[in-house]
């Protein structure tokens, strides 16, 4: 005797749901506790890398049918907070086939992207946080249920989707590879001196790339020695002077479009070497001193900045050659 | 004459039989120690890297609890999962080595207090004693790059952020790859750049302001007389002479001390 197949038994009971969450008898409004067992025979759900889904604690349930025109909209939620929000949606025809599958994810435009979260995502290259499938069952008995245009919210004890169909992929693989840089440490002025002006924000960290995704390559630059070590399976970084392309002969911009700050010509800003006095005939020393010998003397000024050096020869013996001796 | 209930409820249905493992899975191991049929009701085994023929590789009961291990012949502990034996969950969330959620296993709190009954110790059991249902295994290779590993044992997934600091600058560029079958494809390229941070002390300092910006000389201006000379560095270095070089005799003279010079006069 044939015996009947996979979809044959679950059209007949809660499964995909946990049994007692689903195809309750009608005894007051209509919920989707009241959903025939029949309107879903299969289903399962994966969530992405960046979804932290724990299975224990966490649900995914149907959370909203509605009906417009000759269209229904099974619409799939999860009380995991990552993807508040984040809805799969399946659409069906009201003449549908029965056992029909759908694949959707929860990138696709105009349904399950529909919310405002949309924008969130948009900040995770767009890639769907989660995905799944869906098989319906014979339509007679959704229309039946929903014969008219609107929609019936469930709670998330209605319509549990069982745990063992779903899957979670948390941490399980790099989605992409972003750029940035931490900012330069930024010249301040002395005490008594105007503020440095920076013609952007500071001290923050700027992007240089978003979403790297495929083949990335890894390459040397000024003063750097990038290794790969093919049986270690792993990459070294190294910093060596001169090593990679050499010594820069410029600053090198943390982003496009950076500059230095008015009355520098370094992006960091402040005084170039050739900018400031290093050396007076060839001494250096961070407190210079200039010392007053016979016949002169030196007074200071501080307040202006201000050193008088009087060559005056006070104090100082003077030979007077005998032709200029009077007679 | 038995009866049989059609269309049972899922869990009901497997509550007597050997799901989620085989069907010809044993359910005993060589020192006779024996998994009970319905023992699981349901699972999905997900871990990174399992491929086929996974299986219940070793149970470890002590006083307090029940630890299981899950893989299969290359790696027999892909991933584990444990539980208090004195209360048991009716659930169990099985995770790999690197914490990374690989799978699920639907029982219930009496059904995993049998496990008490194997014996406190190590139980090892073979791919023919405990090998899962293939329709609960779902084939992970481990392809791509599944995560950044750091010296620390720190594992980097989903959007990985690279940051360029302490006078490290990252930058991508692009460069044109020969594909071999002459033609050529764009790829991205993460450049690396260390070029220092000239002004670090400031850092380092902060935020304890140990540092004071120093404003350092940047010209000298000579005055005598009605003359004004305004001298800025171009190379760094101020030179002072004593006269100009026409002069013959001056009893001025300007030495160079160790920190500083000395003007005075000659022959005094």
């Amino acid at each position: 005797m044939a015996r009947a197949g996979f979809f044959d038994d679950n059209r007949n009971r809660a499964y995909p749901f946990i049994t007692g969450t689903v195809g309750k008898v009608v005894t007051g409004p209509v919920t989707l506790e009241n959903l025939p067992e029949s309107a879903v025979v299969d289903c399962g759900f994966t969530f992405g890398p960046t979804v932290n889904f724990d299975p224990t604690v966490h649900v995914v349930y149907l959370s909203k049918l509605r009906r417009a025109g000759s269209f229904f909209y099974f619409e799939f939620s999860s009380t995991c907070p990552d993807l508040a929000g984040v809805v799969l949606t399946f659409t069906r025809n009201t003449a549908a086939d029965q056992y029909q599958t759908e694949f959707t994810d929860s990138g696709t435009e105009g349904l399950s992207l529909s919310y405002s979260a949309s924008g969130s995502l948009a900040a995770t290259c767009y890639q769907p946080v989660w995905t799944g499938f869906m098989v319906n069952g014979p339509p007679d008995a959704v229309n039946d249920f929903l014969s008219s245009p609107g929609t019936i919210t469930g709670t998330t004890v209605d319509c549990v989707v069982e745990p063992a169909l779903l899957r979670s992929m948390y941490k399980a693989a790099i989605t992409s590879v972003n750029l940035a840089n931490d900012d330069r440490t930024r010249y301040s002025s002395p005490e008594g001196c105007s503020a440095v002006i920076w013609p952007y924000p500071v001290d923050i960290i700027f992007i240089n790339s978003r979403c790297l995704l495929g083949n990335l390559l890894v390459q040397s630059g000024y003063n750097s020695d990038v290794k790969q070590n093919n049986r270690e399976n792993s990459i070294i970084f190294n910093a060596r002077v001169g090593a990679g392309d050499g010594q820069p002969c410029n600053e090198i911009p943390l982003f496009s479009g950076e500059i230095p700050p008015s009355g520098s010509g370094l992006l960091s800003g402040g005084a170039s070497c050739g900018e400031s006095i290093q050396t007076i005939n060839g001494i250096n020393s961070p407190n210079f001193i200039i010392q007053a010998g016979s016949g002169v003397q030196i007074t200071s000024v501080p307040e202006e900045n201000k050193l008088i050096v009087d060559i005056n020869l006070a104090g100082a013996g003077i030979i007077i050659p005998s032709s200029l001796v009077p007679a | 004459m038995p009866e049989r209930i059609l269309f049972p409820e899922w869990r009901k249905q497997n509550e007597t039989t050997k799901y989620p493992f085989s069907e010809v899975a044993t359910l005993t191991n060589r020192q006779g120690k024996i998994i009970l049929e319905g023992i699981f009701i349901d699972a999905n085994l997900y871990p990174i890297g399992g491929r086929v023929g996974l299986y219940l590789t070793k149970i470890i009961v002590t006083h307090s609890t029940v630890t299981l291990y899950i893989g299969n012949e290359g790696n027999t502990e892909l991933c584990t999962t444990s539980f208090s034996i004195l209360n048991p969950p009716t659930s169990l969330d099985l995770v790999d080595t690197y914490s990374r959620p690989a799978g699920f296993l639907v029982s219930a709190t009496d059904r995993l207090s049998a496990f008490q009954t194997l014996g406190i110790g190590t139980h090892i059991f073979e791919r023919n004693h405990t090998e899962f249902a293939a329709t609960v295994c779902v084939p992970t290779p481990e392809i791509g790059i599944r995560g950044f590993l750091l010296d620390d044992g720190t594992l980097l997934t989903g959007d990985v952020w690279l940051i360029g600091t302490d006078g490290v600058v990252l930058r991508k560029t692009t460069i044109e790859q020969d594909t071999g079958y002459g033609s050529t494809v764009t790829r991205d390229v993460i450049r690396v750049d260390i070029v220092g941070d000239p002004l670090y002390r400031r850092r380092l300092c902060d935020p304890q302001a140990l540092f004071n910006t120093v404003n350092p000389v940047r010209s000298m201006r000579f005055i005598s007389d009605n003359l004004t000379f305004e001298c800025a560095p171009s190379t760094g270095n101020i030179s002072i002479g004593v006269n100009n070089a026409a002069a013959t005799d001056t009893i001025l003279r300007i030495t160079n001390t160790e920190s500083g010079i000395k003007i005075g006069a000659a022959g005094a």
